[in-house]
């Protein structure tokens, strides 16, 4: 054995009887984690774990999870299409949020922001995108380009395409429904973090005609999009768009350590609900630990 | 070389991977020197970074207004409104800095212009809810339906109305708020929780789109 | 007919949202209010807790939501302030300073006395980082309080800085989920109770914290708001409302019907 036991054990001993917090180089001993979180640290390790599992499949072993089509790009897909043909624009908003709120659901909208891009530069359909957040707005303006570069219409991109209104939420949804109205779009697409003007902006779109695609992982904005559009991504269906989009090996990878951490969860909470029928309260401990 | 190193993406991952150690060793082990670090972190850089957003985003706004303005292609009314949007920014900046948010002019204009007008776009929700509803709650099939039947118990629990006409509209509308709202929002709760996660990692290993191609 | 169709159903929909909401106003029957269990903890949590308690409270108001919220977050600065805490009060909105200012002149503070029973700090940015270093240190984040003092020479803030040092944090008003960092930078690592009084639209994401103890109790918006009313025996905007959300609701259940009834006319 590399490691004499004897030494493990003595390690062992002197850290548990260490009264220090301080987390000393070198050494590995649960009693330096905070009372409470080591089942935090485990869990948190396992699916960090996972989803570098999935990756790793994906971009070293050439795995490439494959994922159904949303019905909702579908509809973006047909929606640009409708834009090219009746000679209106789409509008794509990116949301109120800013990198740091809602950064998983941001990075997902830009993929599919991408994704629209390209097509409405192939298809030859208006675009034009609103972005409310300061620090979204470089982010959107260059991932548009790249769009229309990519889709080789570049000399027909136009820096006006993409609008920075206001981040305030109450103007940036006057503003976004003068633009409507002023435009006349034919479609509208609200996918990323959105406050209460979502449900304004929806129905204004509805109100010239166009058709709503939206998207939201935050549960409090699910009820308006569920109404407010004709399709629409709920919860991890955002990241799997913007997965889907890019078509890239390591997001397609991620989408799988992801799904084998909501399977751990699952069992968890069924092996919870079955210990709670037994009247045990041992996962309910272990947890807390 | 400097320039090199700015524009890469090196020194980018190098902070994230500081701040993500300091804060999980933070949050895990404890400890006055991580503690001393992670306050520095939250406090310091983060109030910083979000200052320079919402400075950012002012300067980015009276850019746009000011070229739009001077855009060959707008309207004599296009210029008058940029260059209103413009005045209004610098004044009432002006107006805060210098007498302060506290003070007569600040408080009257906050109170009676600003204020009443955000409200108001606040309120449209009320029409705009009942046209949603009119068009959306429509029962088309089984799921429909059984979205339909949540949604008139929910709705029904909170017009207060109700309780006097029978207390059992309260009790079946809570228990939808409690049981099949709970449910619904724990799983998405999860899944969008792992989601941040699986960013983490991705930001962590260098290859998220936000570091740059 | 011809002339209803012409006008199209939108515009009779707004009139009719209009009358509905107007009428009431005008009007006001006052209608009872059934309190719900989640006001009645929340209430309950605040009225047991001992003399001279230290509670927090993140004010998170922001102008355009605040309508929805301000019934409850009136009612419970006066619960605050009528019971005997030592309150400590922050801002995670820009608007915060200038609507509690606002709602204040509704408030008895009676023989309280700032600095040394209640205490009002500033507006830091900062969103979920701020609040999770106001949870080790307060001292770390605001130098001085709203006034301009600095923080060491008030009295109140002598034995106050960690989130360990309080009962209980109350968010009010909050319309971006700011309960939810309450929630996990002072429930979860330091077990800090978090209370809230909530908008509408937050209160149904925050069930399942309740259920899971979490949160010790909200409410839900006007309704919440008209709630806690009953609750602290003081009429307020809430109560004034119950009516108009009586008349609204029963409208959007009878525009629902209307546009049921017309499926069920075709497949009949």
């Amino acid at each position: 054995m590399l490691i004499d036991k004897s030494f493990v054990r003595a390690a062992m001993k002197g850290a548990a009887q260490s009264k220090s917090s301080e987390f000393p180089l070198g050494a590995l001993n649960m009693s330096y984690i905070i009372p409470g979180r080591i089942s935090q640290l485990v869990l948190l390790l396992a699916f960090i774990l996972f989803v570098i599992y999935g990756i790793y499949r994906s971009v070293v072993r050439k795995k490439v999870p494959t994922i159904h089509r949303p019905a909702a790009i579908k509809a973006l897909e047909e929606a640009v299409e409708r834009c090219a043909e009746m000679d209106k624009p789409m509008l794509f908003q990116t949301g109120i949020g800013d990198v740091s709120q809602e950064g998983a659901t941001s990075m997902a909208m830009l993929s599919v922001l991408s994704y629209a891009s390209k097509l409405a530069a192939q298809k030859d359909a208006k675009f034009i995108v609103s972005s409310p957040s300061p620090t979204l707005y470089p982010m959107a303006e260059a991932i548009t380009r790249e769009g229309f570069e990519v889709a080789g219409e570049g000399e027909n991109y136009d820096p006006s395409m993409v609008r920075y209104l206001s981040d305030q939420q109450m103007a940036y949804c006057s503003a976004v429904m003068g633009l409507m109205k002023e435009e006349k779009i034919a479609a509208n697409v609200q996918i990323g973090f959105f406050q209460a003007e979502c449900l304004i902006t929806l129905e204004a779109a509805k109100d010239t005609g166009a058709i709503n695609i939206g998207g939201a992982y935050r549960m409090l904005r699910i009820p308006d999009m569920a109404v407010g559009c004709d399709y629409f991504l709920i919860g991890e269906e955002v990241f799997a768009a913007g997965a889907f989009c890019s078509q890239e090996p390591l997001q397609l990878g991620s989408l799988l350590g992801q799904d084998l951490s909501k399977w751990t969860a699952l069992a968890l909470i069924l092996l919870g609900a079955l210990l709670t029928v037994f009247k045990s309260n041992l996962l309910v401990q272990v947890l807390n630990s | 070389m400097m320039a090199a190193i700015l524009k890469g993406k090196q020194l980018p991952i190098v902070i994230i991977w500081i701040a993500a150690l300091i804060i999980f060793c933070n949050y895990f082990f404890g400890g006055s020197a991580l503690g001393s670090a992670f306050r520095t972190l939250t406090v310091d850089w983060a109030v910083l970074i979000v200052n320079m957003a919402l400075i950012l985003g002012s300067v980015t706004l009276l850019q746009r207004s000011i070229t739009l303005a001077r855009s060959k292609n707008s309207t004599k009314v296009d210029r008058f409104m940029r260059a209103w949007t413009a005045f209004l920014v610098i004044f009432v900046l002006i107006l805060g800095v210098t007498l302060g948010i506290q003070s007569g002019p600040y408080s009257w204009m906050y109170n009676n212009i600003l204020l009443p007008s955000w409200q108001t776009v606040y309120s449209i929700i009320i029409f705009f809810m009942a046209t949603a509803a009119y068009r959306a709650y429509k029962a088309n099939n089984r799921y429909a339906a059984v979205l339909l039947a949540g949604g008139l118990l929910v709705l029904l629990r909170n017009a207060p109305v109700t309780a006097v006409v029978w207390g059992g509209f309260q009790t079946i509308g809570s228990w939808v708020l409690d049981v099949v709202n709970m449910s619904g929002t724990r799983a998405i709760m999860i899944g969008a929780t792992i989601g941040a996660i699986s960013l983490l990692v991705k930001i962590l290993l260098g290859r998220e789109r936000i570091l740059g191609e | 007919m011809s002339t209803l169709r012409n006008i199209g159903y939108r515009k009779i929909i707004y009139l009719l949202v209009l009358l509905a909401a107007a009428i009431p106003t005008l009007y006001t029957i006052g209608l009872p209010v059934t309190v719900s269990q989640q006001s009645r903890d929340l209430y309950s949590f605040i009225e047991n807790l001992p003399a001279g308690s230290n509670v927090a409270i993140q004010f998170a108001a922001y102008a355009g939501m605040y309508p929805d919220a301000q019934p409850a977050t009136r009612a419970g600065l006066i619960h605050l302030f009528r019971r005997p805490l030592n309150i400590v009060l922050w801002h995670t909105s820009a608007d915060g300073p200038m609507l509690l200012t606002g709602e204040m002149r509704y408030v008895n503070v009676g023989s309280r006395v700032y600095g040394k029973d209640y205490v009002f700090l500033p507006y830091v940015a900062g969103s979920e980082a701020t609040t999770s270093a106001t949870a080790t240190s307060l001292r770390g984040v605001f130098k001085s309080d709203f006034y301009g003092t600095p923080i060491d020479q008030i009295s109140l803030m002598k034995n106050i800085d960690k989130a360990e040092d309080f009962k209980a944090i109350i968010v009010m008003a909050a319309a971006g989920g700011e309960e939810e960092w309450a929630i996990r930078q002072w429930y979860i690592p330091h077990h800090v109770p978090v209370g809230a009084f909530t908008i509408s639209i937050t209160y149904p994401m925050l069930i399942p914290y309740w259920k899971a103890g979490s949160v010790i109790g909200m409410t839900n918006g006007v309704l919440g708001g008209a709630e806690y009313e009953t609750l602290i025996g003081a009429r307020g905007p809430g109560l004034r409302r119950t009516d108009v959300m009586s008349t609204v609701s029963l409208l959007y259940v009878g525009l629902i019907g209307v546009a049921n009834f017309e499926i069920i006319r075709r497949k009949i």
